[in-house]
């Protein structure tokens, strides 16, 4: 498969997986505003949010409409419109690609999108517009999942969607657990809720330790779970097992054995060793870990270096 | 009430003959009495929706923006008899045989044509589409129009003439086959009268070509098509054919030339390449030979052609035989190669380097078309008629300073038929453009073309990028 053409899907895979956890981490983040009601700061909330997003150095103002402007702004490089946005373009080049369904999932989004005054709807009732992006993400991956076949395409799609998503999770845990170092007092019930739903795993956590929020577990199931979509483990057993069945030889010796090394640090880990203190700095070591691992899948498929680019060319 | 048996046309109807409908339009008359005007307005909204919903788009300025058009396609479909359609077949046939002939003349032959006297020499070697970078260089099968579209218009008299010929890199062969597939979904009860020759086997007729142009000894090629990108208008065409025919869609940074042969850059390291369907124009496709500053070709692409390597399809230098100071040389080049008479008749055309057609295209300028040579899809061109005084005064000076820039035209009254618009249906004036393929087995036309129409009332302007709509093209089976 051409190398740009696997970078595509290997980005399309990011950016639906970050707009559909934008859209999530900004509806816990509005519900959590208004349940809270006068307890919290809302600009303090938001710089939260902006923060679990990794969007914290881009100079974005928590005002009041940072919420509408996540959504619906265009000169907003995190916004949701702008990443599906960028989705779409990459989804238009590597079409050929794509079966029909998963690029008139694409499409369909980004229509639903841009077809009307997001602005005012996004500020009038987002969570009907949060709701349609994270379903119409999901039908992106759904359609992957359903329509194309198991080549590379399909591998570094989900490659590149799993990886944010182990990054968003990591991310969502340390900016929480920070704050929660900061209180210093036991995390309200309401703050494990938040936590647990801006990673979708509040239900799960529910049926598997019943209602009771006891913090090594929650941490433990979010990073160690085998079972949890979402969860740091689950996320980069896949991409290892991706990286496995590509089979590159000895191009993907290097990436492979990264993987491993980030994997097995985040599954051998003692948890309860870093409850309190010392648990940003091992969540900081894994979200390092990742996103080298990215950098890695970049340098050794999408740019390979080599003799060849130096070539001078001849006319005649 | 019927929406087609109530219809009055205008100039040359292709629908109504004096007496009523014409005998191959009669069934189709027939079903849209089924329809009322709502009836048709729902359908055009659904094929609006269809294409749409699968981007079918074209002419797209900032994507970001989201402003692409959605591919105009109109509810009643344009029918070709089987006698009509078998006389344009043949008459295409002849003139891309012909042309395929002079280029070969011009770039591997003796340049023959040029000795007997029958073209001058200043005229080809001043042509903008002449690239003396191409002599030498071989076509297999003399396949240099190895796909192309020839413009067709019919006149006030009903007579098909040529009006241009496209060398290069033609498009809308994609549209042709989208707007089948949305006229099968949308009006599924029309087909059910007709016997209506299909057009989906493009795909593979196109590949089955390409692999024939590959390099001596090379017995399964590697087949690309090459693009200039996701901003070019006809980007969603380019990815079409490459979809459609199983192959890579590369841009120019995929590709690498490394001792004169064409690799692409690969997950897997690099992939030799042996022929390239390439949608880049000649001038941008390799900076070392051509323009130094495109980003959008390949260094030393040319040197690989040169070196037999790989095969270029349409190979650089078409433009010499397209070239629309050219074009009025067609019918001496079929009596010529071929010793026939043209099948298909050219426009009244005036050539300002001969001092009595200036003379007579500077009296007359109010009623002619002055056309640009080298341009395509519209660009440049004056319409006399609709002219003020001041651009016409302009134009007669541009004209006796670069006479060889430019052609003039008498006016066509293109043919016109029943079009969907806001006021029901209505007469709009149309072209056609079929597209020809040369391969091992000579010459094959596909069946139909893209039919484009002038939406605006009265207008004669088809082309999509000027607000152009489009039909499908059935040629019936008898």
């Amino acid at each position: 498969m051409l190398s740009r053409h696997a970078e595509n899907l290997f980005w399309i895979g990011r950016y639906i997986e970050r707009a559909e956890d934008t859209a999530r981490l900004l509806d816990v983040t509005y519900h959590g505003l208004l349940e809270a009601g006068s307890e919290r700061e809302p600009s303090e909330v938001w710089s939260e949010c902006l923060e679990m997003l990794m969007l914290e150095d881009e100079g974005i103002d928590t005002s009041e409409t940072v919420g509408e402007r996540l959504i619906a702004d265009r000169s907003e490089p995190g916004s949701i419109v702008s990443m599906v946005g960028r989705a779409r373009q990459n989804g238009r080049t590597t079409r050929e690609l794509l079966s029909i369904e998963v690029f008139e999932a694409l499409n369909d989004l980004y229509l639903f999108l841009v077809g009307r005054d997001l602005v005012t709807e996004a500020r009038d009732r987002p969570y009907e517009v949060l709701r349609t992006v994270k379903s119409s993400c999901q039908a992106v991956g759904g359609s992957v999942d359903a329509c194309m076949p198991r080549g590379e395409g399909y591998r570094f799609f989900l490659m590149g969607q799993r990886l944010e998503r182990s990054l968003i999770t990591t991310r969502v845990l340390r900016v929480w657990h920070r704050r929660a170092m900061q209180l210093g007092t036991q995390a309200a019930f309401s703050e494990w809720v938040r936590l647990l739903r801006s990673v979708s795993a509040y239900e799960a956590y529910l049926r598997t330790f019943k209602a009771a929020m006891e913090e090594s577990q929650v941490l433990a199931f979010l990073v160690q779970s085998p079972d949890l979509p979402r969860s740091v483990l689950h996320c980069l057993r896949m991409v290892e097992n991706l990286l496995d069945e590509l089979d590159m030889g000895d191009m993907g010796v290097q990436v492979r054995r990264e993987a491993g090394r980030v994997r097995s640090l985040v599954e051998f880990a003692d948890i309860s060793r870093y409850v309190g203190e010392g648990l940003d700095g091992f969540l900081e070591t894994i979200e390092a870990g990742v996103l080298g691992l990215a950098e890695s899948v970049e340098k050794s498929y999408f740019r390979p270096a080599g003799p060849i680019f130096m070539h001078s060319y001849e006319a005649f | 009430m019927g929406t087609l048996s109530d219809y009055v046309g205008s100039g040359f109807c292709e629908m109504n003959a004096a007496d009523g409908p014409r005998e191959h339009y009669k069934p189709l008359v027939a079903r849209f009495d089924d329809f009322d005007l709502g009836a048709l307005e729902s359908r055009m909204a659904l094929i609006e929706s269809l294409l749409r919903r699968q981007g079918i788009t074209f002419a797209v300025y900032d994507d970001e923006q989201g402003l692409e058009r959605t591919w105009p396609l109109d509810i009643v479909p344009r029918l070709i008899s089987a006698s009509e359609w078998d006389h344009l077949e043949r008459g295409l046939t002849q003139r891309v045989r012909v042309l395929n002939a002079f280029l070969d003349d011009l770039y591997q032959g003796e340049q023959q044509i040029i000795r007997d006297g029958v073209i001058p020499r200043w005229l080809i070697e001043s042509s903008s589409g002449f690239l003396p970078e191409a002599m030498g260089i071989s076509a297999p099968n003399e396949s240099r129009c190895v796909i192309s579209g020839i413009d067709l218009v019919r006149d006030g008299e009903g007579v098909y003439r040529v009006l241009e010929d496209n060398l290069r890199v033609p498009s809308g062969i994609s549209y042709v086959l989208e707007n089948r597939v949305a006229m099968t979904r949308v009006l599924p009860q029309a087909f059910s009268r007709y016997r209506v020759r299909p057009v989906a086997h493009f795909g593979a007729s196109l590949l089955a070509t390409l692999r024939s142009l590959a390099p001596a000894g090379v017995t399964d090629p590697t087949v690309v098509v090459l693009t200039p990108g996701v901003h070019n208008s006809a980007y969603f065409e380019h990815a079409f054919l490459a979809r459609h025919m199983g192959v890579e869609l590369v841009e120019g940074r995929d590709l690498v030339v490394d001792g004169r042969i064409v690799y692409m850059r690969t997950t897997r390291g690099l992939d030799r390449v042996d022929v390239i369907y390439r949608r880049v124009g000649d001038e941008f496709l390799d900076p070392v030979v051509f323009r130094p500053n495109s980003l959008l070709g390949v260094p030393g692409l040319m040197a690989a052609v040169r070196a037999g390597t790989v095969s270029l399809a349409n190979p650089v230098g078409n433009g010499a035989a397209d070239d629309k100071g050219i074009y009025p040389y067609v019918p001496r080049m079929i009596d010529y190669y071929l010793g026939e008479e043209p099948m298909l008749p050219n426009v009244e055309t005036y050539l300002l380097w001969e001092p009595d057609h200036l003379e007579y295209v500077l009296d007359n300028l109010g009623t002619l078309v002055v056309k640009p040579v080298a341009e395509a899809g519209g660009t440049g061109i004056v319409f006399g008629p609709s002219s003020d005084h001041h651009t016409l005064e302009d134009l007669a000076k541009t004209l006796q300073s670069d006479p060889r820039g430019y052609i003039a035209q008498e006016v066509v009254q293109l043919s016109t038929h029943p079009t969907f618009t806001d006021k029901g249906l209505a007469p709009r004036h149309i072209d056609l453009r079929p597209f020809v393929l040369s391969g091992p087995n000579g010459v094959e036309v596909v069946p139909g073309g893209l039919t484009r129409v002038a939406l605006r009332e009265g207008s004669l302007v088809v082309n999509s990028s000027q607000g152009g709509g489009s039909k499908d093209t059935w040629v019936l089976i008898d």
